[in-house]
């Protein structure tokens, strides 16, 4: 369980964040370069220059402007590169931790479950991306941390493997009862592993967020509704392609990416969503479908078909519209979604 | 129709030419003579060659070295006019590569030589020498020029090999590239005592000399000057190995330290 | 094929040479380290090693001639409290030839370090090394094709050092006489034209062999830590 509240000022960049309430799986998102390495490096004890507190469960990891140092927090950490031993092969990189031989985790169920038995003999630089961020993943996990902190590292992998690693890590982090932190700005990721939310932005100069449970990050007003797709904007107001219809949001939605032609996570609640007029040019990439209408049950992860309950467009009832390449949520973790 | 000297360029050109005659004369001024020289003699020569150019000469250009050295440049083609070395060995050997015309010029005595008062004075200079290596103890070192190519060591070594000391004091010879670098080595403090030229003795006033070595211990110490015949200004040359052979020069070498030999008059 | 003296003259610069490179080697490393992490202090203290660079190596002997002679304060403590004999001694030689080629092992041995992924270090602090584990495992290994290139550089480079081993501990044929002062008094020999024709061609393949060496190992390693030059083609 990690309680924190830290502030922190390197150059021109402050931050400040808090968790107040003990959180387990807490997931950190933000638009890039707001700082969430940033805060993950502070939270393992990296920045030199930190105030407040780092508890985790009934440690204090740092106090003040004293902290333990990162060796001795107990962390798991995945870093955005994988950061891999060059000198040594996948296997002893893995092994490098020398986890006790009643570890929790074994080195061959990780090694199944990442898929990692063709690489184990190659060097560092012989892994592609994906492999060697799989390969850090594993070491992490097997150095039997207190805790882990990972840094979007699902980014190089395919669906299939991020999958695996993502049930991995479920199974891990609740089989040994350890506190997760995860950086990302893939809502679905964050949702299918963590409980709380802290979302991180720029007010003023200072990045800053603090630590909600997740149902109240998402919930409030409106019961906006979980959703990917491609986004662009345009001058002010959002115009997205959902399901064949080109859509536009005059509020900006909770998050936002700064790569706005690329795919994008957004929290968007429908009533602020409109659909264009008749005439306007359709966003990038938004062919017209004739959809279906999808009851809830009919919902398979895996499947690309979503349906979008809640009003949309002026005075609609509830419409169905065929996604183009969105994401369906694991249903493990639908229950958080309200 | 053009008389002579009427164009510019002729005018010119003999406007250059007077010019040029006129100079003439001084064309034909005293060069700086260049000697080279054994270490030991780096005092004494100094000052002959600032009374040489007292005397309204050029003042010669001095270069100071071991013989063994300065003959190797000299025979590879160093530009001199003579060479003061410190023994006939290498005086011939030079001749070998260059014509020189040589005689005989100083003399000079083999010293044992200490720091000013590091050492017990010696009394008679033989038993001095045999107690060498109990004056010399375990650790400590005989400095004296290399004896392979150095005049002074060469001296040296035949005087201890004379006094039979050669094969007990093998091993703690500390021989260098001249004979002033030994004796730097004994003003330092590093070596407790070095062989050297009576000379030297006079003119390092850190050193004292324990004990002159009996002549008859090592072949006679001959200074040599040689005059190349192949090297220009062979005139000015001449004048200042005149002048070196001179009776005023004959004083100073001998307050000097060194023995002046007496030479078959200069052609 | 080879005299008593020549071999004396080749021992002697290997063991001169040898001494010299690992006797500074730790210090060297730990120069090294702290350039690498830079702060205050670092620009003297780089300019402090390369002195040796840009002396001329008969100063060298010189300093250490009045810093370490026998009459010196520090040498004399040398000498009679530890029983340290450096001038006229090969150790003498060795430390100057150490002093000399210092700076091509700091060098290398900087480069290297500087070279290392400051991310692994993070990594390895990440998963619970203390800062000696973290030497031994990550920073050491991986700097070691750099130590061994700066080593056998310096190696070379000692091998050939003449100046200041020849004003601080003599040319003492057996004790002190490298070969390039072996060289050096053949020549000044009558005669001794081709004994030194021998010591070099001797001294230049012992130099061919040590710089052959190293730079064969020093790709080995590189390439077995993933660190090859291709990225520079």
């Amino acid at each position: 369980m990690l309680r924190f509240s830290l502030a922190l000022k390197k150059g021109a960049f402050a931050l400040r964040a808090e968790a107040p309430e003990p959180c387990q799986r807490l997931a950190l998102m933000g638009p890039s370069g707001v700082g969430k390495s940033t805060l993950l490096s502070a939270l393992a004890g990296f920045e030199g220059q930190i105030q407040g507190t780092v508890q985790l469960g009934d440690r204090t990891l740092a106090a003040g402007k004293k902290g333990l140092a990162p060796e001795a927090r107990r962390l798991g950490m995945v870093f955005q590169r994988p950061l891999l031993f060059p000198h040594l092969t996948a296997e002893e990189n893995l092994r490098f931790a020398r986890p006790p031989v009643l570890s929790p985790v074994s080195f061959e169920e990780v090694v199944a479950r990442l898929d990692l038995a063709p690489v184990l003999p190659r060097r560092a630089h012989q892994l592609s991306g994906g492999e060697a961020q799989r390969v850090a993943l594993g070491r992490a996990v097997l150095a039997a941390p207190a805790w882990l902190l990972l840094d979007e590292p699902f980014a190089n992998l395919d669906p299939a493997r991020r999958e695996a690693a993502l049930s991995l890590l479920d199974e891990v982090v609740e089989r040994q009862g350890l506190t997760l932190v995860l950086a990302t700005h893939r809502l679905e990721e964050a949702v299918s592993l963590c409980d709380h939310l802290l979302p991180l932005w720029e007010q003023g100069g200072v990045s800053t967020g603090t630590a909600e449970p997740l149902a109240k990050a998402l919930g409030g007003a409106g019961a906006p509704t979980l959703v990917s797709g491609t986004l662009r904007e345009t001058g002010g107001t959002l115009e997205f392609c959902y399901g064949g219809q080109a859509l536009r949001i005059k509020a900006a939605p909770f998050l936002r990416e700064k790569d706005r032609a690329g795919p994008a996570a957004a929290l968007i609640d429908p009533q602020d969503v409109r659909a264009l007029p008749a005439g306007a040019p359709a966003p990038l990439g938004c062919p017209r479908f004739e959809g279906q209408r999808l009851g809830a049950d009919r919902l398979r992860h895996g499947e690309d078909l979503f349906t979008l309950p809640g009003p949309l467009g002026p005075g609609d009832g509830s419409v169905a519209f065929t996604l183009l390449g969105a994401t369906v949520l694991p249903p493990r973790r639908r229950d958080a979604v309200p | 129709m053009t008389t002579a000297f009427s164009s510019l360029r002729q005018r010119r050109a003999l406007l250059l030419l007077l010019a040029l005659s006129l100079l003439a004369p001084g064309l034909r001024a005293e060069e700086a003579v260049t000697v080279f020289a054994a270490a030991s003699l780096r005092e004494a020569l100094e000052s002959q060659a600032a009374a040489y150019a007292a005397e309204g000469h050029r003042p010669p250009r001095l270069v100071f070295a071991a013989s063994s050295t300065l003959a190797r440049q000299l025979a590879a083609g160093a530009e001199a006019q003579l060479f003061l070395s410190a023994d006939e060995r290498w005086m011939e050997n030079l001749g070998e590569a260059r014509p020189l015309s040589s005689a005989p010029l100083l003399g000079n005595r083999l010293a044992l030589l200490a720091r000013k008062g590091t050492q017990p004075p010696c009394g008679a200079p033989e038993p001095c020498l045999r107690a060498l290596p109990e004056r010399l103890g375990q650790d400590g070192r005989l400095a004296l020029g290399d004896p392979q190519h150095v005049p002074a060591g060469r001296y040296g070594q035949a005087a201890l090999s004379f006094y039979g000391l050669l094969p007990t004091l093998e091993g703690q010879l500390l021989p260098a590239d001249s004979v002033r670098t030994a004796l730097a080595w004994v003003a330092r403090g590093e070596a407790p005592l070095g062989l050297g030229y009576a000379s030297d003795a006079r003119v390092l006033p850190a050193l004292e000399a324990l004990a002159i070595i009996p002549a008859e211990a090592h072949p006679p110490i001959i200074y040599p000057l040689g005059r190349l015949l192949d090297a220009p200004q062979q005139e000015d040359a001449r004048a200042f190995e005149a002048f070196l052979r001179g009776p005023r020069a004959r004083a100073a070498w001998k307050a000097a330290g060194f023995t002046p030999l007496a030479s078959p008059p200069q052609s | 094929m080879m005299g008593e003296a020549e071999m004396l003259a080749t021992l002697l610069s290997l063991q001169v040479a040898a001494v010299a490179v690992l006797g500074s080697l730790p210090l060297a490393l730990l120069v090294a380290t702290r350039l690498a992490r830079g702060g205050r202090g670092t620009l003297l203290l780089d300019a402090l090693v390369h002195l040796p660079l840009v002396l001329p190596p008969v100063v060298v002997g010189y300093l250490l001639l009045i810093t370490l002679g026998t009459q010196a304060p520090l040498g004399g403590w040398l000498k009679e409290v530890l029983g340290l004999r450096l001038v006229f001694h090969w150790t003498g030689a060795a430390l100057a030839a150490a002093v000399v080629t210092f700076p091509f092992q700091v060098r290398a041995l900087r480069l290297a370090l500087e070279a290392i992924d400051p991310g692994l270090h993070r990594a390895a602090q990440s998963l619970g090394l203390s800062p000696w584990a973290r030497f031994r495992r990550v920073t050491f290994p991986l700097a070691l094709p750099g130590l061994l290139a700066g080593a056998i550089t310096a190696f070379a480079a000692a091998l050939g050092e003449f100046g200041a081993i020849m004003t601080f501990a003599a040319n003492i044929p057996g004790e002190t006489q490298t070969l390039p002062l072996a060289i050096y008094s053949a020549l000044q020999t009558p005669g001794g034209e081709t004994a030194a024709g021998r010591l070099v061609a001797l001294a230049i393949a012992l130099a061919l062999a040590g710089l052959l060496l190293g730079e064969g190992a020093a790709r080995h390693l590189r390439a077995r830590t993933g660190q090859t030059l291709g990225s520079l083609r």
